[in-house]
């Protein structure tokens, strides 16, 4: 059992930091039963639950390497693929992930793959990637658009139209309903207006089966719509590959809130990387959100979405103990992770070194 | 003259504090300093609290160039050889490519561009403003250096996917000293003729002869020593672009005498020389008093975010002051450029940024972008 005391401790109900103490007992947050053999004094510190990354490929893609690394697409498609399979737990990304606040993340394959894997959500750290899954089959992934599209252009096989990715979108959406009946999230990555509109219709038709999910949604201030369930937006400190992504800007941050349309953040690492988390949300502050409303989504707002809110992404009794203290406010420029802990393991801390 | 006033300024040079005035006339700051009596004719503009910066500058950018969004327009790259140093940077750069307002929106005034890094030599960087109605009239420096590459991007493109030379470290080293050795057995009157008729070792001898510095993409610690090297045998001004593993070998650069260029860091380590990447360098090579400037590398990191390459250093330990002039003053004294840009003095081209707060915190926002004394960005 241990105390941690006078930090300034980010409370979800609330949304604010405010000076409080807590307790954890073995992996998990704990009320004070008995006296705790250790007190750390955490005065002039700030205390958030573990930042949550809603789309990445960490341990997929292996950072440093190129193709030998790299298991986020297969040339064909099978609803038996799982994210699970490809994950490597000594990816170098995994350090600089705690090493920046970052505990968890929701796995989902490469946008080359019109139909992806199921997806899963693993913590930042373990030696085995078993170890690591705190929730597996969380969603089917899908690409729509340019990606999918060049992927079959180099192939030269079909669909070469949104007519034909469509057909084979419905398709798979039947099979998933038949074969997987427990999996009810959909994520799609999709850029333009166009197949935000299609994943709409898809909603419609498929309204008590499945919740479709769009993942960066780079167009969504040029609908008229504002219906969406929960978009995992971004990220926007990238490159401009393909001109679908003509409109990518942190400005869309502002245009969710602005509309009431739920998001999370995500950094799709390596696209942008897991290290850039906070960035995107500095960058949703300087776009005018409120910082309270950033950490919610960086935390307990990602782990509602994700569906492991009873596990971890609040500070709170019953949960995992998984939790980062700050030098000072997180989302300054350069604030700075002081340690890192994740089941209420000290996984990483400053002194250490900020190197690799 | 126009006078812009009740903004906090960040002049960046050594006297700092008590500007309450930025007097411009035709392009360029005629006073900065404390508040003085105003001339009829001036025009007065209330900036209204906001914060003042000099115009940043990054010196290792492809905007213009490469164009991003599709291969076709790509124009940084001449891929048919492994050695063209007559590609001009000039000949590539569009000055209606959407990476100029984004530079503008980043409050970012002037860019160093041209080729990148598939080939050993790959050509003639130049240096530009990001604004102007014509290219002429945005160029500062026409041939400001000549840009090779070492290491995996040669490898990877000629050796690996086109089966070519040089499939080798040995070989880009070859091809490298190849131009040196055939420029620096010219008497002067082959010289002369090689400059007028701008033939194939032009470069070679203007970077031997001091006119320009040689600028070689390197990351992995022996690729920094084999440009040192070459550098050293031919005696030539080198700058180190990238430099990622620099902070291994740090006594051995700092013995080099040469400046370095840091950068991309933000970037995830897409390859294996790159892999050892970190933001700690800046901090580390500051510690050592090797000069340095900041690069985004643009499209790798867009041209808007220069300034979070700036602040990710000061996360990973670099002090405010070296990581703002690292973006400004410090990146013009790379580029032999300090008596025009990269700080509010008199004399200097009026290219300043107006935000919203000042400039490292979290919600300022580029509200106004000048260059030469022209107001081109305005945030809605």
């Amino acid at each position: 059992m241990t105390r941690y005391i006078n930090g300034l401790v980010f409370n979800s109900e609330t949304r604010s930091f405010t000076k409080q103490s807590f307790q954890v007992q073995g992996q998990y947050f704990e009320s004070a039963t008995s006296l705790a053999e250790t007190e750390l004094d955490l005065d002039g510190y700030y205390i958030t639950p573990g930042f949550i990354d809603s789309c990445s490929q960490i341990g997929l893609a292996e950072i440093g390497i190129r193709w030998e690394g790299d298991d986020s697409y297969e040339f064909d498609s099978h609803l038996q693929y799982s994210v699970v399979d490809g994950i490597y737990p000594f990816d170098t990304a995994f350090q600089k992930a705690i090493s920046h606040g970052v505990t968890a993340s929701h796995i989902v394959p490469s946008p080359k793959s019109l139909i992806g894997a199921k997806t899963a959500i693993i913590h930042h750290t373990h030696t085995t990637v078993d170890e690591m899954v705190l929730s597996k089959d969380v969603a089917y992934s899908f690409s729509i658009g340019h990606q999918a599209k060049s992927t079959f252009f180099a192939e030269k096989k079909k669909p070469l139209t949104r007519m034909g990715i469509a057909k084979i979108l419905r398709e798979t959406l039947q099979q998933i309903q038949q074969q997987e009946p427990s999996i009810k999230k959909i994520v799609i990555r999709a850029h333009k207006a166009v197949d935000l509109e299609f994943i709409s219709r898809l909603q419609q038709e498929f309204a008590s089966i499945f919740d479709f999910h769009i993942i960066h949604g780079t167009e969504v201030p040029l609908l008229q719509e504002t219906s969406f369930n929960t978009i995992i937006a971004g990220p926007t400190f990238r490159y401009i590959e393909h001109n679908e992504m003509m409109a990518l800007s942190p400005k869309l941050y502002h245009q969710l809130s602005k509309h009431n349309i739920p998001f999370v953040f995500c950094t799709d690492h390596p696209v942008s990387s897991t290290s850039h988390l906070t960035l995107e949300g500095c960058l949703a502050v300087r776009e005018g959100m409120t910082r309270q409303d950033v950490l919610y989504a960086l935390t307990t707002g990602a782990a509602n979405f994700l569906g492991i809110a009873h596990k971890t992404g609040a500070i709170c009794d019953g949960l995992f103990a998984d939790f980062v203290i700050w030098d000072k406010h997180p989302l300054d420029l350069d604030a700075q992770v002081v340690a890192t802990y994740i089941k209420g393991t000290k996984v990483y801390a400053r002194e250490e070194g900020f190197t690799q | 003259m126009i006078i812009y006033h009740h903004a906090k300024f960040l002049t960046v040079n050594e006297q700092n504090d008590t500007c309450e005035q930025l007097w411009i006339e035709d392009g360029r700051i005629v006073y900065i300093g404390p508040a003085k009596e105003i001339p009829p004719q001036a025009e007065l503009v209330d900036l209204q609290g906001a914060y003042v910066t000099p115009g940043l500058i990054d010196i290792h950018a492809h905007v213009g160039t490469w164009a991003e969004v599709t291969e076709d327009i790509n124009d940084a790259n001449e891929y048919s050889e492994p050695f063209t140093p007559l590609m001009h940077a000039l000949d590539s750069v569009d000055i209606r490519h959407f990476s100029f307002q984004h530079a503008l929106e980043g409050g970012v005034t002037t860019v160093q561009t041209g080729p990148g890094s598939a080939n050993v030599i790959g050509g003639i960087w130049s240096i530009l403003k990001t604004a102007g109605p014509t290219l002429a009239s945005r160029v500062l420096v026409e041939r400001s250096g000549l840009k090779g590459a070492l290491g995996e991007n040669p490898k990877n493109v000629f050796g690996n996917q086109y089966k070519r030379k040089p499939m080798t470290r040995m070989a880009i080293a070859q091809l490298l000293r190849d131009g040196f050795q055939r420029a620096s057995q010219l008497n002067e009157q082959q010289r002369a003729e090689q400059i007028k008729q701008n033939a194939e070792l032009r470069p070679f001898i203007e970077v031997l002869r001091g006119d320009m510095p040689l600028r070689l993409h390197c990351h992995r610690a022996d690729d920094i020593m084999t440009a040192i090297r070459i550098a050293k045998e031919f005696n030539v001004q080198l700058h180190l672009e990238h430099c990622t593993e620099g902070y291994l070998i740090v006594d051995a650069v700092k013995n080099s005498g040469f400046h370095a260029t840091l950068g991309p860091y933000m970037l995830t380590p897409s390859k294996y020389e790159t892999r050892h990447s970190t933001p700690a360098i800046a901090a580390i090579f500051k510690e050592h008093n090797i000069p340095f400037a900041i690069m985004t590398d643009h499209p790798f990191v867009p041209i808007q975010y220069l300034k979070y390459c700036a602040t990710e250093a000061i996360r990973y330990g670099l002090d405010e002051d070296t990581a703002l002039k690292s973006i400004t003053i410090n990146a013009a004294k790379l580029v032999q450029l300090d008596h025009r840009i990269g700080s509010l003095e008199e004399g200097k081209d009026a290219d300043f940024v107006v935000w919203s707060h000042p400039i490292f915190e979290t919600e300022a926002k580029v509200l106004q972008t000048y260059v030469n004394g022209q107001k081109y960005y305005e945030a809605e």
